[in-house]
């Protein structure tokens, strides 16, 4: 169906029933996607509707107050100990217990977008402070968004640039604002960077604040990217976001994270979307919209086409089966897996792809999920793996392995692994479900998404 | 939430073995064996005997103690009791129950009516238990029940045997047998057949019981009539077999276990037994171990831990209010990091000459081990307070106690300015490096009284954010460190408020003891309630747990603490009985008076 259309036409609304089913197979789809997974409660509830009321609802939904609240006081108890390893369980404990996981998870991205480490940036309450701003701006005006994340005092710290003076602008934060954060490699010349970090002299960081130190601004006209003038850091800011490679830029990376690792005929497919995020003002809401609503999102070209990194991987099970478990040890192994909640490895953040998989990684993976099932805080809905199946009138191995395969699984479970499955948890006791759970875990179905 | 889970799991294997234990006995009934004990019967070669007496009043006692009904009446813990995990244990008791036709508590002083003990043999680690029951009919009747118990269950890997005669139950490493009123169970063969062979001819103790053997007489001479139960230790015997066990090296692990635990390493080493005792009463529980014990034990190298004549008494602790606990010993430390040579290995020699020369530097160049330790006392007292923040603007997110080194100054006079100076130089170098890493200054203050002087730094307090909600005060807020002084007496303090409070609350009573320790239950369980988000928010970090559930458990550990009313332990040589204790006491609260989170008793908010 899909690979037969023009790349406008990928990007028509999904129509159920014309373009495929819109049925609890598509729906876990969405969810593990706009999201980390669904219960099959969620599921049920989600096909009652249409594909886009429910992309409208993760879209605009509002967290309750008293969640919003809780969140707070949980993060405020995480920092107060002056450490940041604390805020990144909390974002665990966040994501796993949110009801809005697309907003997670496009926090997610653009912590990975606009990368900023703590194993650099020490001070917990900037990086929670960040990572609000990311919350707040998730779905809002991408303009907004850089601006603030460039006055952001993690994020100046991070690149160096708590202190910027005229008689030596540091070119690091111009350079990555162009490259990573705005236009993408090979869009701008040497002589852009150093004529745009002049704009941003007498930006400093004290006491934890953004302060524009205006003695140490240079009010020297500049030239870059084809503007000239006395202009601020703002102004620069405006410039950069004006350039039409951002929208293309910006696409291409939400493309490559929501919908597949490796696009056939990228610029093609973005290259309708970008003008629409271009004439919508670079508003983020409806571009996530329609990419989630789209033909393509529920095509064969998108499902199963994405490696899961750690954190769906990890979490997206944990979501799936209504599970709790100890959010510390799990921001740890994440760290250990590479892909650290705060912890980056590099201003370019996370690859994503392909490189979440090697022979080293899909050991730890698989050890990581195993640790994670047979922990002893674990728990599914309250209780135990086996319990938590037979609440739900799944007694018998072949009933839990159909539900894990729709819950749990973008493509089929091949029949002999099935078999095997079965057979290891034919006992029914809670080592046995546990075990069959973990083998799950290590199907190579299972790394995709 | 079930907070009792591993004790379950602990307490069902513990029952399923005991279950097999009682079905596996098998008859015989020689009238000689009844007359006699646990040490009669034991061979002189047991490195450890525990006896229980009386185990009816024994179980009497701990099933209807108030604490019991205490615990009974705390939500978390009778919902555990009710929980799944509890169940299989609930029907094996049942069972039981049934099986005997009397209840369970019962039955088990009737099977245990008449002495209780556990021996561990020297020759081949063996352990064997040995029960007296009331009658040779109860013990019939037991064997017959449960035997058919046994043989309902499946997979079993134990089989009935004989030997000389008396019917055993064989597993592959040990097994049991009942010999008229004695029930047997032992992990290892040999020990088994040595036992039954001393349980069918023996009369009356001989000269190879264990009952026979001077250390076991001396130490029986010692044991107090209010005794639950008693083990013995024979340290001879240990020491044969465990010799070359860390604990009877003459080198310690570090200096911090050769401070506390030293002088024990070598009564360890020279005593001939070890008593422990448990009483039980309504407001108390009490541990107590005895050894013999000598002044002249002691070798030179470690003549510092007791003192001469063994006489070091722990210092008297200050009435400080919202006194969590103390820590108050005998130690001449001067004199311990100068015999480092001789009492730990090379690696930790090296690692306390760095530190000498770093503290060197900071004490102007002066012989950290003979100068600067040298200038205090030998009496060490350690002592924590719950803060009062009632007075501070600056209030952290998690309240930690207060804590002070107070020591005493052999001449005030010249270390005085000698320990300012290098009070002052540690807090230079600590807000240098405070700057390199972000941290806030710390500001000196002094203030001095006729008798009084403290040198006090406090931090910056942190500045109020432009925009957005205030951050959370960080934890260093819990600190203002202080040295102070009043006549010989020089405290290091972690506030001001706790040096100021030390250098003028009057003193406890004097405890004859070398090392002493104390907790304050009421004011642990109010570090709990000044604490209570963050140990909430971690519980639900660390746990998984909702915020209703972290609080349940919180809830739990706060009345489990109003439960007791707190806790000692002391160390008491006694040279002119040759004696020496370690007394762990742990005091409860009344069932009428529970404890609970108050303010009066600590510090006000």
């Amino acid at each position: 169906m899909a690979t037969e259309l023009t790349a406008p036409e990928l990007w028509q609304p999904f129509e159920p029933g014309v373009d495929g089913q819109w049925d609890l197979v598509a729906a876990a789809h969405l969810f593990r996607r706009a999201g980390f997974g669904a219960t099959r409660q969620q599921l049920e509830a989600a096909v009652r509707k249409s594909p886009l009321q429910v992309i409208d609802e993760l879209l605009d939904g509002q967290e309750p107050p008293e969640y919003r609240s809780e969140m707070q006081t949980l993060a405020t108890a995480a920092i107060s100990g002056g450490s940041v390893a604390p805020l990144s369980a909390w974002w665990v404990y966040r994501i796993l217990s949110t009801p809005l996981q697309l907003l997670e998870k496009t926090v997610v991205f653009w912590h990975g977008h606009f990368a900023t480490g703590a194993d650099k940036v020490t001070d917990p309450q900037l990086m929670l402070t960040q990572n609000q701003l990311l919350r707040r701006l998730a779905f809002a005006d991408f303009h907004e968004l850089v601006q603030q994340i460039s006055k952001d005092p993690a994020m100046l710290l991070y690149l160096d640039s708590a202190s910027n003076r005229k008689a030596h602008p540091n070119e690091n934060f111009a350079r990555e604002l162009m490259e990573l954060f705005c236009l993408g490699e090979g869009q701008y010349t040497e002589q852009d960077i150093r004529e745009l970090a002049r704009c941003f002299t007498g930006w400093e960081v004290r006491r934890g604040e953004f302060r524009f130190n205006r003695f140490q601004h240079d009010t020297g006209q500049r030239s870059f990217l084809g503007a000239t003038g006395v202009l601020s850091g703002e102004e620069a800011v405006q410039v950069v976001l004006r350039q039409p490679q951002t929208a293309e830029f910006i696409v291409g990376k939400l493309l490559r994270y929501f919908l597949m690792d490796e696009p056939a005929g990228q610029a093609e497919l973005v290259a309708p979307l970008a003008q629409q995020f271009r004439d919508g003002g670079l508003q983020i809401r409806p571009l996530l919209r329609t990419m989630l609503g789209s033909r393509l999102f529920f095509s064969r070209q998108c499902v199963g086409r994405k490696l899961k990194s750690p954190v769906e991987l990890t979490l997206g099970l944990l979501r799936c089966l209504e599970g709790s478990t100890n959010a510390v040890e799990l921001a740890q192994a994440l760290q250990q897996l590479g892909q650290g909640l705060l912890y980056p490895p590099s201003v370019k953040g996370w690859d994503g792809g392909r490189t979440w998989i090697n022979s080293s990684t899909l050991l730890g993976r698989s050890n990581l999920m195993r640790r994670l099932i047979t922990s002893e805080t674990t728990r599914f809905g309250r209780l135990s793996l086996r319990d938590f199946l037979s609440a739900r009138g799944l007694q018998k191995p072949e009933d839990m392995l159909s539900e894990l395969q729709l819950l749990l699984f973008a493509v089929p479970i091949p029949v002999t692994a099935r078999e095997s499955i079965v057979a290891l948890m034919k006992s029914g006791s809670d080592a046995a479900v546990a075990e069959g759970l973990h083998a799950l875990c290590t199907l190579p179905e299972f790394q995709l998404c | 939430m079930n907070v009792l889970s591993p004790l379950v799991a602990r307490f069902r294997s513990v029952a399923v073995l005991l279950l097999v234990v009682i079905t596996s006995m098998a008859a015989s009934s020689p009238a000689a064996a009844q007359q006699l004990t646990g040490p009669d019967l034991f061979p002189q070669s047991t490195a450890i005997c525990l006896e229980v007496t009386d185990p009816p009043a024994l179980l009497a006692s701990l099933v209807q103690h108030p604490l019991v009904d205490q615990l009974q009446g705390i939500e978390g813990i009778r919902k555990a009791l009710s929980g799944p995990e509890i169940q299989p244990l609930l029907t094996g008791r049942n069972f039981f129950q049934l099986q005997m036709g009397m209840p369970w508590l019962e039955a088990l002083q009737a099977i245990s009516a008449q002495g209780l003990w556990i021996a561990v043999d020297s020759r081949d680690q063996s352990a064997a238990l040995l029960i007296h029951g009331r009658d040779e009919q109860l013990m019939q009747d037991v064997r017959l029940k449960l035997l058919e118990l046994t043989r309902l269950t499946p997979g079993g890997n134990g089989k009935l045997d004989t030997y000389r005669d008396i019917p055993v139950y064989r597993l592959p490493q040990g097994g049991a047998a009942v010999v008229g009123q004695w029930l047997l169970v032992v992990n290892k063969n040999e020990a088994g057949r040595r036992l039954l062979d001393r349980l069918l001819d023996l009369q009356s103790a001989d000269d190879q019981s264990l009952s026979a053997l001077p250390a076991w007489q001396q130490a029986r001479a010692a044991r107090q009539p209010q005794s639950a139960a008693w083990l013995w230790a024979g340290m001879q015997a240990i020491r044969e077999t465990a010799g070359h066990r860390a604990v009877f090296r003459n080198q310690a692990e570090n200096p911090a276990v050769e401070l506390l635990f030293g002088g024990l390493q070598t009564v360890l080493n020279r005593t001939d037994w070890l008593q422990a005792e448990l009483q039980v009463a309504d407001s108390s529980l009490r541990l107590a171990l005895t050894a013999p014990f000598s002044a002249d034990w002691m070798p030179e190298t470690r003549q510092w831990y007791f003192g001469p004549e063994a006489a070091g008494q722990v210092p008297a602790v200050p009435q400080v209010a919202g006194l969590l606990g103390s820590v108050g010993m005998y130690r001449n430390v001067s004199e311990m990091w100068q015999r480092a040579g001789d009492l730990f290995d090379a690696d930790i020699n090296d690692r306390m000459a760095e530190a000498e020369s770093n503290l060197g530097t900071i004490f102007g160049g002066r012989d950290f081990g003979d100068e600067v330790l040298g200038a205090f006392g030998p009496q060490l007292l350690l002592v924590a307070a719950r803060q009062d923040f009632s007075s501070v603007q600056t209030v952290p997110a998690i309240r930690l106690p207060a804590f002070a080194v107070v020591l005493q100054l052999k001449d005030a006079e010249t270390m005085r300015p000698e320990l300012r100076r290098a009070f002052q130089s540690a807090i230079g170098f600590f807000n240098i490096t405070g700057i390199q890493e972000g941290r806030p200054q710390l500001d000196m203050d002094m203030q001095k009284s006729a008798d009084t002087e403290l040198i006090i730094s406090r931090y910056l307090p942190p500045r109020k954010p432009g925009t957005g909600e205030a951050p959370p005060v960080p934890l260093i807020y819990n600190f203002s460190p202080t040295a102070a002084f009043r006549k010989d007496q020089f405290v290091l303090a972690s506030t001001e408020q706790l040096a100021a409070e030390i250098l003028q609350a009057p003193r406890q009573a004097p405890v004859a003891a070398n090392m002493a320790m104390h907790v304050q239950a009421d004011i642990a369980g109010q570090l709990v309630a000044d604490n209570q988000q963050s140990l909430v928010s971690q519980n639900m970090l660390t746990k998984g747990q909702t915020r209703e559930e972290a609080e349940a458990e919180v809830a739990v550990l706060q009345q489990l603490i109003s439960l007791m009313r707190g806790m000692t332990f002391q160390l008491r040589p006694d040279p002119a009985a040759k004696q020496l204790q370690l007394e762990l006491d742990l005091q409860l609260t009344p069932a009428s008076q529970p404890n609970g989170v108050t303010e009066e008793s600590g510090r006000g908010n």
